[in-house]
């Protein structure tokens, strides 16, 4: 297991420097390598610290907090097809957004919506998070159809309730422009301020969900189980819901919306090292950080022949693949053994 | 003595109707307890108030000095397992990890394992027979397997007072019996056990005394050979049938029809 770690460890090391060489400027191993050391002209040193570097490792980050924050919500509700964006997580935190930045266009500073956008993201998401979670319990259990169709029912209210606020700000063309940008998702000029944002916003909540890894391992034998065994199931339910909110949300306003990240790579992990969230969910981090790493560089790669935004580079890859988990576990409900 | 759990009055009301009717009872260290009557008679929901996790609505329950409705759960997994009716799937955990889960509330705040937690859970898996399954995923079992899996769960949390919810139901007879000598070594050191059963012959060779149940009310409670007559177990089960207790056996006697 630590082996599988290690490895992928190196792979996502790999990947970002991969990442680095790709851009509109055309720069060799040994331009980046010196970049890096420090030893490169200036522009080649703005280039590759200032311009590429915060964006891939924002990258890694975001796809990290994103796999992470799937495995959670997947343990949590004992359902694999749980996922920031089918739960309706990821579009709460995007109207969230999207209403900070309008409300407070013109009106803040930079600074203030850097602060702003996160906490009214992470607010909104976790009230998404909460209602669908209201809708679909019933009782101890929560089945796989109540989930994603109060999902559902979220994410179209929250997506209405967003395009109300694009319509709304498209009488200021400049404004809604920008808020469409946004909402379609990327990395473009995402810069160090950026990053500097997003490593507590990822790194504190992650931090904080390792402790649970057990009582989830405990849910898995079912609320009565875990109750049984010593777990407090109500304080674990809030505990990781706010804690995978605060994940989604600290990608989703730095970055839009990334779907299916958090859907796909616990599946991956779990296969690779088996369903130990102890050991499972640090590898969904880094599998989630890897995919955003390669799905930002070939958007990058792509750029200037075809906007190929990383969120749909995701979505092209995890929607079939939502599809194929459907038809499992529809195969799983009609033989009951 | 003392009771590791008690039971004041307590009634459990649910959509109007009362499906636990102003029951008291005790479980003191040293015995093991039956918990007899048809389905639906609260039984289930009697061992779910006892651990807290269905209110009561009216009386009072305590597993030693705690109240199991607010108590820290883990200091209540310290002193009471329950082995709950029903399981999830476990979403692929093998036998042994499955096992492990009964070790939750004696880990430390960062989940570390000690030596004494690896010797539960051998133990546990050693005394019911489960070496040959401990790699085997655990959804791929027969349901008498996972029982006996969800039972070493609950030996490996080593706490003095065992509530188990009809334990043998999937269990073959031989298994049945193993598993009440196991529970049987472990309340002989100072634990109790109060277990809901069907097999009312079962019942009465492993119980030092039986509560009997029905719609919610205790309608008779004392050792087997005097509960399990003709007119209590028709009265409370509906059903002709005699249960006769000696020193060295117990003959059940049911009409051929």
């Amino acid at each position: 297991m630590t082996r599988t770690l290690a490895l992928l460890g190196i792979v996502l090391v790999l990947a970002c420097a991969a990442s680095l060489l790709v851009g509109p400027a055309p720069l060799s191993i040994d331009d980046v390598a010196s970049a890096l050391t420090g030893e490169a002209p200036t522009w080649i040193r703005v280039v590759v610290v200032e311009v590429r570097l915060p964006r891939v490792l924002l990258a890694a980050l975001g796809g990290a907090a994103l796999g992470l924050a799937g495995h959670a919500l997947q343990g949590l509700f004992r359902n694999p097809l749980a996922d920031p964006s089918v739960l309706g997580v990821a579009s709460g935190a995007t109207l969230g957004a999207v209403s900070a930045l309008y409300l407070l266009a013109g009106l803040a500073s930079g600074a203030a919506l850097l602060v702003s956008v996160p906490a009214a993201a992470f607010a909104v998401a976790l009230l998404a998070a909460l209602l669908v979670y209201h809708l679909a319990a019933r009782g101890p259990i929560v089945s796989t159809a109540a989930l994603v169709l109060a999902g559902l029912a979220i994410s179209s209210l929250t997506s209405a309730l967003t395009s109300l606020v694009l319509a709304v700000s498209l009488a200021d063309w400049e404004l809604g422009r920008q808020l469409l940008s946004w909402m379609l998702g990327g990395l473009d000029d995402r810069t160090l301020s950026h990053l500097s944002l997003c490593v507590p916003l990822v790194l504190l909540p992650a931090l904080a969900l390792a402790p649970h890894a057990r009582a989830l391992d405990a849910l898995a034998l079912g609320e009565e189980h875990a109750l049984a065994v010593g777990v407090d199931v109500a304080r674990l339910r809030r505990d990781v819901l706010v804690l995978a909110s605060l994940l989604t949300a600290a990608t989703v306003s730095v970055m839009g919306a990334l779907p299916f990240i958090g859907l796909v790579v616990p599946h991956a992990s779990r296969r690779l090292v088996g369903p130990l969230h102890a050991r499972a969910m640090p590898l969904s981090a880094l599998l989630g950080g890897i995919l955003l790493v390669v799905a930002d560089t070939i958007s990058r790669a792509a750029a200037g022949h075809l906007d190929l935004r990383p969120g749909v580079l995701t979505s092209l890859v995890g929607a079939p693949f939502f599809v194929l988990l459907l038809r499992r576990e529809r195969a799983n409900e009609e033989d009951p053994s | 003595m003392s009771a590791l759990l008690t039971l004041a009055s307590v009634s459990v009301q649910r959509a109007g109707a009362k499906v636990v009717d102003d029951v008291s009872l005790t479980l003191d260290e040293g015995e093991v307890v039956g918990l007899l009557g048809p389905n639906g008679a609260g039984k289930s929901t009697l061992l779910r108030v006892a651990l807290g996790l269905v209110p009561c609505t009216t009386g009072r329950a305590r597993i030693g000095d705690l109240d199991p409705a607010t108590a820290d759960r883990r200091a209540l997994a310290k002193l009471a397992v329950l082995l709950p009716e029903r399981a999830g799937s476990g979403s692929g955990l093998v036998v042994r990890d499955v096992v492990r889960t009964g070790r939750f509330a004696h880990l430390g705040a960062l989940g570390a394992e000690t030596e004494a937690d690896r010797r539960a859970v051998d133990e546990a898996i050693a005394a019911l027979a489960l070496g040959p399954l401990e790699a085997r995923s655990f959804d791929t079992l027969s349901a008498g397997e996972r029982k006996r899996v969800l039972l070493a769960r609950c030996f490996a949390q080593q706490a003095p007072a065992f509530l188990l919810d009809e334990p043998t139901s999937t269990l073959d007879l031989g298994h049945a019996r193993a598993l009440f000598a196991a529970v049987r070594t472990r309340v002989a050191k100072g634990g109790a056990a109060l277990v809901a059963i069907h097999d009312l012959g079962l019942a009465a060779a492993v119980c030092d005394r039986v509560v009997a149940l029905r719609a919610g009310k205790v309608i008779a409670s004392g050792r087997p050979g005097d509960v399990l007559g003709p007119e209590v177990v028709e009265s409370v089960f509906g059903a002709r049938m005699a249960v006769e207790v000696d020193a060295e056996e117990v003959r059940v006697r049911i009409p051929r029809s």
